[in-house]
């Protein structure tokens, strides 16, 4: 009988072969100009996302169907747990995610053969694209198959590593991550394409504008998702620690944050070419190193969930990946040198160039702490840490310097900035920085970094207030309009504009709540006798009553607190310890109650004994935490709303037009 | 208490401690799982930032759970009650593990290369885009040359009637 394992392998194995195929046909046809071949590679893409497909459903089927002969779902699922862990157990492990990866690759791929206009570079963009899947299904396929059959199948299996299951954020974060990796890969496709077709202009960086909005998107909601899983699950109150998978995980969001802004200096002004190929060329390939670092067990980390055979592959892929992009920009190079010039340094490009060198900067220090303890092991021997402190130390005067040109930046124009109009911008800009600077002093707040941050916000409301105001006061002047009337007319007009200002609040507000959850946080450990109520930051806990829960695939044990303020009680936290399966590990799960002034979470620091009449646990009050998840969606509705269909242009067909306005 | 660290020895004692940990986890009942704690101050915490959890991958003594991370933070919050100040506190962990322990690599020997490498880059990528912005500049200062040929052209056909060509 043939069993799923062989049908999934059979299927990577057929997807596999159908992508190299895709590979020979697209470059012969785009080398020979053959557009039956052409044809032929663009359809094979289809083939490929659909064995792909049949690939993760086969996956899906036997963790739902509980196939213990399948390897993967023997060594990672568990038949009681419940049908949504069952679910995303395809990414809860190295062979999944690889698999999911793969599979989202085909379809963008297959997306792009659909939809990608006809031009020189399309041919070229599907052959790098399936160049990359090849890699992706050859990793599946040889390094990392997750279909292995087994011959003694197990009767049941250990089931999902349990911090994955503990919560549903688990669900969503490495999807989001993939489809922000994946998104990026487009324009680096079409960036190679430029190159080999002799067009470097901005026409790559047009066609895939979008491809790069979703990608980066995609890549910052994973990115904040995963801090606020970390603060859900980890049970230590914070949400980043510079853990070398989070490192790796913003490398790529740095460089790619850098290109975002970088490009629109070159679909402006047509400088910065060679740049902004390097910056997508480095974005790709860091993707590329990151899960390399990470799965390679060359780096350890609290996130490596599985070490598996594939670090060779990665860092081969990327030493391919990096040599033959970078031969490609240095062989165009006297199509891709700039010959720009500048009228001055205080402009909108002016800006946008400080930008690129704070966001390298970054990527660098960032790049560098993470890899220096590996470097100087091999080269002395000795062993060096690198952590929190040092990130934190490099990173947030840069981070400063980022929140100011943020402010400054949007409101230069291009080309040159008129100095008297910049000058009156700057005295509103830093009346209102010093104003929240004020006000934050007043509130008590006297560490440098969070005081910066809350005038910086200060600075950048008053930028986005002049932005909209020089935008919409003149218009609504002009046309006799109401403010109202003008601003829902601009913001659906200027989708792309007014989509940026949302993100920078987003980045604001974020900021914001990294300052204060960052400089004001205050952990205790404290001892709750039953009954009793235990001051704690303005607060009084009191332990009500221990508890224990049976659920499908998970034991609980915690205990009830009640949570007072000035007197009266305003909830009841229930903080626990999880255990899954037959696994040993227990996961301390926090309990949080959020509200918009600061978080109180609580979690059990010692063991729940009946026979014990009090209870140990962490308490933690972050100042502000909230707002990061706050800013996180912020960010991705204004991304959305830049990417939302906006009018279409006018090149409606003259008997069309006719027709509907017969109509109306 | 100091003995109870001690007894690992200093720098080797993570394989050590690693086992210990795990003989400890192992021993004790699902809900006991967690051994009994005291009461920790805030300053525990952040002093336990500022230090590596010798058996954990990548995780602060602030943060971990595991065994000896618990007896870390015990242990820093006695000698905050014997009076430690924060940088004695660090002193006394540095001493018996070195400087591997402190996550803020202390700034000497080959870590200052980690502290100085990036504000190099800074540094060199600033000069850089100067003098890249002073051939622009200089490039945007050049008198413009124009083709007399060209310039002709553009005259004749801005006499052209205006929507007869369509403009980029």
């Amino acid at each position: 009988m043939l069993s799923l394992g062989t049908l999934g392998s059979g299927a990577v194995m057929l997807a596999l072969a159908l992508a190299v195929y895709a590979v020979v046909a697209g470059t012969l046809g785009a080398v020979r100009r053959d557009a039956r071949l052409q044809t032929s590679a663009r359809l094979t893409a289809l083939a490929v996302f659909i064995a792909a497909t049949t690939a993760v459903l086969v996956m899906q089927a036997a963790l739902l169907t509980d196939d213990f002969s399948v390897k993967y779902v023997a060594e990672h699922s568990r038949i009681e747990s419940p049908t949504w862990v069952k679910v995303v157990t395809l990414w809860a492990a190295l062979e999944g995610s690889v698999l999911l990866w793969a599979w989202l690759l085909t379809a963008y791929t297959a997306v792009l053969a659909v939809t990608a206009p006809n031009t020189v570079m399309r041919p070229w963009a599907l052959v790098v694209m399936q160049v990359v899947q090849v890699f992706f299904l050859s990793v599946v396929a040889l390094a990392a198959n997750p279909f292995i059959v087994l011959a003694n199948p197990p009767l049941d299996g250990p089931g999902a590593n349990p911090l994955l299951q503990n919560h549903w954020m688990m669900a969503v974060h490495p999807v989001l991550m993939y489809l922000g990796f994946v998104g990026l890969t487009v324009p680096f496709a079409f960036a190679m394409a430029a190159l080999i077709t002799r067009r470097p202009g901005t026409e790559w960086m047009r066609l895939t504008r979008r491809w790069t909005l979703l990608g980066w998107g995609f890549l910052s909601a994973a990115i904040v998702s995963g801090g606020w899983w970390s603060y859900e699950v980890l049970g230590w109150g914070g949400y980043w620690a510079w853990d070398p998978v989070e490192n790796v995980s913003i490398l790529p969001w740095f460089t790619a944050t850098a290109f975002l802004h970088s490009i629109q200096v070159q679909e402006r002004r047509r400088m910065l070419k060679a740049w902004n190929l390097l910056l997508i060329v480095l974005t790709f390939s860091l993707t590329l190193l990151g899960t390399f670092l990470i799965r390679s067990g060359v780096v350890s980390s609290v996130h490596a969930f599985g070490d598996g055979p594939v670090g060779p592959f990665f860092l081969t892929f990327f030493v391919i990946v990096s040599l033959v992009s970078i031969s490609l920009v240095v062989w165009r190079w006297d199509q891709v040198r700039d010959r720009a010039d500048l009228d001055a340094v205080v402009s909108r490009e002016g800006a946008f160039l400080g930008v690129n060198v704070l966001f390298l900067a970054m990527a660098f220090a960032v790049l560098l702490g993470t890899v220096f303890p590996l470097f100087v092991e091999a080269t002395t021997g000795a062993r060096v840490t690198v952590g929190a402190p040092f990130f934190d130390a490099i990173t947030l005067p840069i981070w400063m310097l980022v929140l100011l040109l943020m402010g400054v930046g949007p409101l230069l124009p291009w080309r040159r900035a008129e100095t008297q109009t910049l000058r009156a911008n700057l005295i509103v800009m830093t009346v209102a920085f010093l104003i929240a600077l004020a006000l934050a002093f007043a509130f008590g707040m006297r560490n440098t970094y969070p005081l910066l941050t809350v005038g910086l916000a200060g600075w950048n409301l008053a930028s986005v207030g002049l932005l909209l105001a020089g935008a919409i006061v003149p218009r609504a002047r002009i046309t006799g309009r109401s403010i109202g009337q003008v601003f829902t007319r601009y913001a659906f007009e200027q989708k792309r504009r007014v989509g940026s200002m949302v993100v920078h609040l987003g980045v604001i507000v974020i900021a914001l709540g990294i300052a204060g959850s960052g400089g004001y946080r205050v952990d205790q450990q404290i001892r709750l006798p039953y009954g009793e109520r235990v001051p704690f930051q303005g607060y009084e806990l009191q332990a009500l009553r221990p508890f224990s829960e049976q659920v499908a695939g998970r034991a609980s044990v915690g205990v009830e607190v009640a949570v007072f303020q000035d007197g009266r009680e305003v909830g009841v936290l229930t903080p626990r310890i999880n255990r899954f399966g037959t696994s040993q590990m227990t996961v301390p799960t926090p309990s949080v109650r959020y509200t918009a002034g600061h978080d109180l979470y609580l979690a059990l620091a010692g063991a729940v004994d009946p026979q014990q009449d009090f209870v140990i646990i962490r308490a933690v009050q972050s100042p502000l935490i909230t707002w990061i998840w706050i800013g996180g969606a912020i960010i991705v509705l204004g991304t959305a709303y830049a990417l939302s269909p906006g009018e279409r242009p006018l090149r409606r067909r003259v008997g069309a037009e006719s027709t509907a306005g017969a109509e109306a | 208490m100091t003995a109870r660290l001690a007894y690992l020895g200093p720098r080797r004692a993570t394989a050590l401690a690693a086992l210990a940990s795990l003989a400890i986890t192992a021993a004790l009942s699902f809900g006991g799982a967690l051994a009994q704690e005291r009461e920790l101050d805030p300053r525990v915490f952040e002093i336990g930032r500022e230090l590596r959890c010798p058996t954990c991958v990548a995780e602060s003594v602030g943060e971990s759970n595991a065994a000896i991370a618990r007896e870390m933070r015990t242990l820093i919050q006695e000698q905050l009650d014997q009076g430690a100040s924060r940088p004695e506190v660090l002193a006394f962990f540095q001493e018996r593990y070195g400087d591997w322990i402190l996550l803020n690599p202390p700034m000497r020997g080959v870590n200052l290369l980690v502290w100085t490498l990036p504000w190099v880059v800074v540094l060199l990528s600033v000069l850089f885009v100067t003098r890249l912005l002073r051939r622009w500049r200089a490039a945007a200062d050049a008198p413009v040359r124009v083709d007399p040929e060209d310039l002709d052209r553009v005259r004749s056909e801005l006499q052209e009637p205006l929507g007869e060509r369509t403009s980029h």
